[in-house]
């Protein structure tokens, strides 16, 4: 019986320890610094693969997309029922074109707010991009771990208005620098949005989330889950990549 | 012309059971003709009545910029000067009360489920003043004090499953593009007149949706209640000026008035009652075959009796008169039935009225009403269905006369 006490307070000491308490002391701007250097690209080239969960049943969805820096993106679905649909994200500025009616359409207004072919990802969450220090007031909370990976807590507060989401937490990978869980809140302090990481990977010196998943949490059930593959960092990509001309093309 | 009356009078009721068969037809026909007109008439009634009391009112003003963006609801374009505004509108003849508005997208959660809703943000104690939604809503409409609470339509709150009381998620962009989110109780649902506001309509009040959306007071339009006029086109004409004046005095506003809304409202109603008319004019089609195959009958059965007439010196004219008046006959009584038959359709419509509700149940139609629909007396179309009537019979009972005119004495005496 002894043994058996013994056992279990090394146990719970083991898990305290791994409960991310002997990560290196850095600040709150340095994690994010590093979070940013390991999101940061130049351009990329994938294939990706949406899956929403819809409750009663699972949607899902096959694009190709290349992206250069943060503010500029490509994607074309290849998924049968959507095969030709594509979008183009240029700063704040998102369209959409339907080959059916061979039609460009901007989306706008109250479409932004809607999720993206579906999912829980809104346009907007879509159009969100640029520094998060620059948006947000950046605070240190403390130590946990997640899916056995001890992480910075970090809790970031807008510091301007036009943010999608007043408060976030969350919790940085303490060696590998990427985001493995996300809480978004609105500004009631409500739980809007929730996104785990399921697989990071490696690219020379750079960790990047290749699979994640997305809940709004004003629903219950359901999810949509973003997985990348065949990832191709600093590919070149032609002159007119992003434009409205390529979008009809 | 007596005598020939006289014979076409007992020729017509000589065949008592066929005679009432073709008057049925016809006093059907006529009668569902008028009943379905007077039902048009009171739904282009209630539709325009819709828009004055529960969704424009007389006047909407809101900016030009915000009017080209319209459908995406933004936030963006508020009312500059707003209590300017109000004072120059109350200070019009006919302007009865003003109230501020803010239209704005969400989405509507019961924990489950999320629905997108375009929700509205009103001045309790005001908005009332200008449109009767309150009048329609079971539990209570918002208060001036009132914290969180939120009215919607009984449809919306059925299809998220929620009642009086329960409390709701709504979720909302702030003026600044940030997300929010807050619990809102369900203190009125609204069951009215209007079908989109039972189906979609979200109201909280101006107070907590200054707080919900950080709008720091901005007003993305104005509504405005007008005297009541008894004369839809006086009413029409009222707004139409209130508009041209405001635009004239305040440079960049759009004002809709009641006049192109209506407008707009009577152009769709006419195209959708042109597939009503074709209904109609198949009725009456079948009506007018009714009637030709009766005095075609008529003539059948009576060949050796036109052999008699001409034998007697009837001529061919006449014995053709003879049986276009048998038709006329026909037509007159059949078009007093029908006539008569409308008449005890549109007093039913227009007294009890037409329980859509319990007719239809959750159906959605698509039509501009929801409720009792009630009728409308319209004798201009009472007459048009009468002469028409008269009409079909005199057209339908042409080619049988032409042929009993043009048979020989000889061949209708022997004809078995």
């Amino acid at each position: 019986m002894r043994k058996l006490i013994f056992l279990a307070a090394l146990a719970a000491a083991t898990a305290a320890s791994a409960a991310g308490q002997g990560l290196p002391a850095l600040s709150a701007e340095e994690i994010m610094r590093r979070v940013d250097e390991n999101n940061t690209i130049g351009s990329l080239a994938y294939v990706g693969l949406m899956e929403i969960d819809l409750g009663k049943r699972v949607l899902t969805k096959e694009f190709r997309a290349v992206a250069q820096g943060s503010s500029r993106s490509f994607v074309e679905f290849v998924n049968p029922e959507d095969r030709g649909v594509r979008y183009l994200k240029v700063d704040k500025d998102l369209w959409m074109y339907f080959p059916a009616e061979q039609e460009t359409i901007k989306i706008s207004g109250h479409l932004l707010k809607e999720g993206m072919m579906g999912s829980d990802v809104s346009y907007e969450d879509a159009l969100e991009s640029g520094a998060v220090a620059e948006r947000y007031d950046i605070k240190l909370v403390g130590q946990e771990t997640v899916d056995g990976r001890p992480c910075y807590v970090l809790e970031l507060d807008a510091k301007v208005r036009a943010v999608s989401y007043e408060r976030q937490k969350l919790w940085i990978d303490g060696e590998r620098f990427v985001t493995l869980r996300a809480e978004m809140y609105a500004r009631s302090g409500r739980l809007l949005k929730e996104s785990r990481s399921l697989a990071v990977q490696r690219f020379g010196g750079r960790w990047f989330v290749t699979s994640m998943r997305m809940e709004d949490k004003l629903k219950r059930g359901g999810g949509t889950t973003f997985t990348m593959r065949e990832l191709q960092f600093d590919v070149a990509l032609p002159a007119d990549m992003f434009s409205l001309q390529r979008l009809s093309r | 012309m007596g005598t020939l009356f006289k014979i076409a009078w007992r020729n017509v009721w000589r065949h008592g059971k066929r005679t009432a068969l073709t008057i049925v037809t016809m006093a059907f026909g006529l009668g569902l003709f008028i009943g379905m007109d007077s039902m048009l008439k009171g739904m282009d009634r209630s539709g325009l009545d819709n828009i004055v009391a529960l969704t424009d009112s007389s006047l909407r003003v809101s900016t030009a910029a915000y009017e080209e963006e319209r459908r995406s609801y933004p936030l963006a374009h508020g009312l500059q000067d707003a209590e300017r505004l109000e004072a120059f509108l109350l200070s019009r003849p006919r302007v009865q009360a003003v109230a501020r508005r803010t239209r704005f997208v969400g989405s509507l959660s019961n924990g489950v489920d999320a629905l997108p809703v375009l929700a509205v943000a009103a001045e309790p104690g005001r908005d009332e003043r200008v449109l009767s939604i309150p009048d329609f809503v079971e539990g209570s409409w918002l208060k001036a004090g009132g914290e969180r609470e939120l009215v919607l339509g009984f449809r919306l709150a059925a299809d998220l499953g929620v009642g009086l009381g329960d409390w709701v998620t709504l979720a909302a962009r702030t003026k600044y593009d940030a997300q929010n989110a807050d619990d809102f109780k369900v203190v009125g649902l609204i069951n009215s007149s209007e079908p989109s506001l039972n189906s979609s309509g979200v109201f909280i009040s101006m107070r907590d949706a200054d707080g919900f959306l950080d709008l720091e007071g901005l007003t993305t339009e104005l509504i405005v209640a007008m005297e009541r006029r008894v004369n839809l086109k006086d009413a029409m004409a009222d707004s139409d000026a209130l508009a041209a004046e405001l635009e004239a005095a305040f440079p960049g506003l759009d004002a809709r008035s009641f006049g192109d809304v209506g407008r707009e409202f009577l152009e769709l109603a006419k195209a959708k009652s042109k597939s009503i008319g074709l209904i109609i004019g198949i009725m009456m089609l079948i009506a007018g075959v009714g009637i030709a195959n009766t005095v075609l009958m008529s003539v059948y059965s009576r060949i050796r009796e036109i052999g008699v007439l001409r034998a007697f010196g009837f001529k061919p004219r006449e014995i053709s008169r003879l049986f276009l008046l048998e038709g006329g006959i026909l037509g007159v009584v059949g078009s007093a039935a029908g006539v008569a038959f409308g008449v005890a359709l549109d007093a039913y419509f227009i007294y009890v009225g037409f329980p859509m509700e319990s007719m239809m149940g959750e159906i959605d139609m698509g039509l501009p009403i929801w409720g009792n629909l009630y009728g409308e007396w319209n004798p201009q179309q009472m007459a048009v269905a009468a002469v028409v009537g008269v009409a079909v019979a005199l057209l339908a009972s042409r080619a049988p006369a032409k042929r009993a005119a043009r048979m020989e004495v000889t061949n209708a005496l022997r004809f078995v």
